[in-house]
């Protein structure tokens, strides 16, 4: 009976020690500690009834650090604009008043789908827990699926489903309330190689309540993104300062 | 005295003629001071209702801890003070309320953010919120949780009727976004940003939340009559002092604001009325109230000199009679009282009928005239009509100023006509 116990207590600690390796993994895919990151965003938001808004960005980040700087280069009317993430201060720059506010990586980007959490790095072991995994197909593709349940309140959904690809790939995420409701999904269908290194290159965030319904049918907000001159490339400090923003505004 | 009342009676039926400008002149400025009163006393009235349902009562209790927005630890010790005011009051009640602009309400795609949700006590609230004119539903039924009260501008945004299940959603304390699917049991008329606001039982506004059901954010009474407001602030006030650990007295927004800037431990109370939560609105019912003051003593002063320059022409035109009256024995201080008194019977006669005019006419506005869709008018309406409220003691301070304001107009020319020597007056064709 004791050796029964025994194992039981080994194999739920070796379940532990392999979802957390699971995520921690997810996590290495999407977190870049090693080297700066820089890439070009096109953000296409479709807003049903409302047409198409592209929204082009650049991005730096120095996961080592948790620093990254966003800049808004389309459209015209809010060129200039700006984020600037320095550990856990997180600043939006407005270039016609020239004032920084602060924000929260849990706010929208730009009123889309993306959230500023969505642009830095991942942190899924810190933030989750996996509660239960089975075996799942995502289109004709051999998946795992988690559900996993938030373990900080630095987490901005409390509930989340991940399908996990072959590789331990992340291809698709959902994000729920706290009672259940499903909030948004988001696909990543397109990953490139750079370097030695997987880069997601395109994502597709579709809203579950936002939206329109067209036909009798709901059509949802979505929003496509597509990384552009993803580069592991050393970013200059005064990239990651406030003088930065304020310099490529002008 | 009957008897020269009686003269003057006969004497202003037969000239009637003669004063008929004059009293058209009065009776419109009436009815127009009537109009104008009877609007700003609707308007005010109605923000009032408004602003006291949104803001918790007429008079509001939070308890801030630093940097925190307010949550009252101990409400039922709370609670039993404000049900303690020794005068008599039209409810007590309790809420919790969700005040930051990232909560919003769902349904079909389409999303409406609300400055507001609150959470209340149907029970509690029943006679305040059975006051709102709904558009369609009901009034939620007690005991049933899961129901909401929408604002027709909400539901205009929603696409949403009464009776449909849409979803809140909101950010709890914690940081991470909740829902709830809520069933939309009336819609209630309101396109200013007091519609910007939602009503649901507060156990499952907590529940959203996640805070526990007793979970209480703010204690209000509502007062029966609005000089009420400040016995009752008092009241609470020095009840809350005793026991709790109070900031300073507030008398404007902004002194509340600079206050819960400042560092302080534990937990501290804060009394609010509800002039001082709409102090804007205040300063432009203040606005309106003014003009009409300054409309009204015009007013005033045209009927003064009008009544005066009317009765010059009279007092000349009737020098004869006036000679007969005093050589049949008159005496100059009953011939002034006989003038006088007709003046007198001139703006009772034109208050009266500028009143019923005044009154119709108000009336027939507020049901003709449709004004919903001007934002600016937005705030003072119900159900789309201009609301309006007809004082009886204004009517009458405004017969009042009227008839004093007729009877000065036609003092210098009833003393002058008591100047005249009868055999002169009579000689004069």
């Amino acid at each position: 009976m004791k050796k029964i116990v025994l194992f039981l207590i080994c194999l739920s600690g070796f379940s532990l020690y392999a979802e957390d390796a699971l995520l921690a993994k997810i996590d290495a895919l999407l977190t870049y500690p090693e080297s700066d990151f820089s890439a070009e965003y096109t953000i296409i938001e479709d807003k049903p009834g409302q047409g198409q808004k592209k929204t082009v960005a650049i991005i730096f980040r120095r996961d080592e650090v948790e620093n990254a700087t966003i800049i808004i280069t389309a459209p015209d009317s809010n060129k200039g604009k700006g984020y600037l993430q320095q550990g856990a201060v997180l600043k939006v720059y407005d270039p016609v008043s020239g004032r920084f506010n602060s924000t929260s990586s849990r706010d929208r980007f730009e009123n889309s789908n993306m959230r500023l959490s969505d642009f830095t790095q991942s942190t899924l072991r810190l933030d989750y827990k996996i509660i239960s995994s089975e075996a799942s197909k995502l289109g004709t593709m051999d998946t795992m699926t988690y559900e996993l349940e938030a373990i900080t309140d630095d987490a901005p959904y409390a509930k989340k489903k991940i399908w996990v690809g072959p590789n331990d790939v992340l291809l698709q995420v959902e994000d729920y309330s706290n009672s259940g409701q499903l909030m948004r999904t988001m696909v990543i269908p397109k990953y490139k190689k750079v370097g030695n290194r997987l880069v997601p290159t395109n994502l597709i965030l579709i809203e579950a309540l936002r939206g329109k319904m067209v036909d009798g049918e709901f059509v949802p907000e979505k929003t496509v993104v597509v990384v552009n001159k993803p580069a592991f490339k050393a970013v200059p400090d005064l990239y990651f300062t406030e003088a930065f923003l304020e310099r490529f505004s002008k | 005295m009957i008897r020269l009342l009686l003269i003057s009676w006969r004497n202003f039926i037969r000239n009637f003629n003669r004063f008929r400008m004059l009293f058209i002149a009065v009776v419109s400025a009436v009815a127009l001071i009537t109009i104008l009163l009877a609007f700003i006393g609707g308007f005010t009235q109605t923000i009032r209702l408004k602003a006291s349902r949104y803001f918790s009562g007429d008079v509001g209790i939070q308890a801030f801890q630093r940097t925190q927005s307010s949550h009252i630890p101990d409400p039922e010790a709370v609670l039993k003070i404000a049900e303690s005011i020794d005068i008599p009051v039209k409810g007590v009640i309790q809420r919790s309320i969700y005040y930051h602009l990232n909560g919003s309400l769902f349904f079909n795609g389409n999303y409406a953010k609300q400055r507001r949700l609150v959470g209340v006590d149907w029970e509690r609230e029943r006679n305040i919120f059975e006051a709102l004119s709904l558009s369609s539903g009901t009034y939620p039924e007690a005991g049933k949780s899961g129901q909401i009260l929408i604002s027709t501008k909400t539901a205009e945004r929603l696409g949403a009727r009464a009776g449909d299940i849409l979803t809140v959603s909101l950010q709890t304390a914690g940081g991470q976004q909740n829902t709830e699917r809520l069933y939309i049991s009336g819609i209630f008329e309101e396109n200013s940003f007091f519609g910007y606001a939602s009503y649901m039982d507060r156990t499952a506004l907590n529940r959203v939340m996640m805070q526990d059901e007793s979970f209480v954010t703010e204690i209000g009474v509502y007062v029966n009559d609005e000089a009420d407001q400040q016995y009752v602030y008092d009241f609470l006030y020095d009840a809350l002092s005793k026991d709790h650990a109070m900031f300073q007295r507030f008398y404007s927004r902004q002194e509340r604001y600079d206050a819960l800037r400042t560092d302080w431990d534990g937990i501290r109370y804060a009394v609010l009325t509800l002039d001082l939560q709409v102090d804007d609105i205040s300063a432009l019912i203040d606005a309106l109230r003014l003009i009409s003051y300054v409309l009204f003593v015009v007013f005033m002063l045209i009927i003064v000199v009008g009544v005066s320059n009317t009765y010059s022409i009279i007092v000349h035109e009737r020098v004869k009679e006036i000679g007969t009256l005093r050589a049949l024995g008159m005496t100059k201080g009953k011939t002034v009282f006989v003038i006088l008194s007709e003046a007198f019977f001139l703006g009772l006669y034109s208050v009266t009928i500028g009143s019923v005019v005044g009154i119709g006419l108000t009336a027939l506005i507020s049901a003709v005239i449709n004004v919903n869709g001007i934002n600016v008018m937005e705030l003072f309406l119900v159900g789309g009509k201009l609301p309006f409220v007809i004082s009886f003691g204004w009517m009458l301070i405004v017969a009042f100023i009227t008839c004093v304001s007729a009877v000065i107009g036609a003092g210098k020319p009833a003393i002058d006509a008591s100047q005249f020597a009868p055999a002169d007056a009579m000689r004069q064709e």
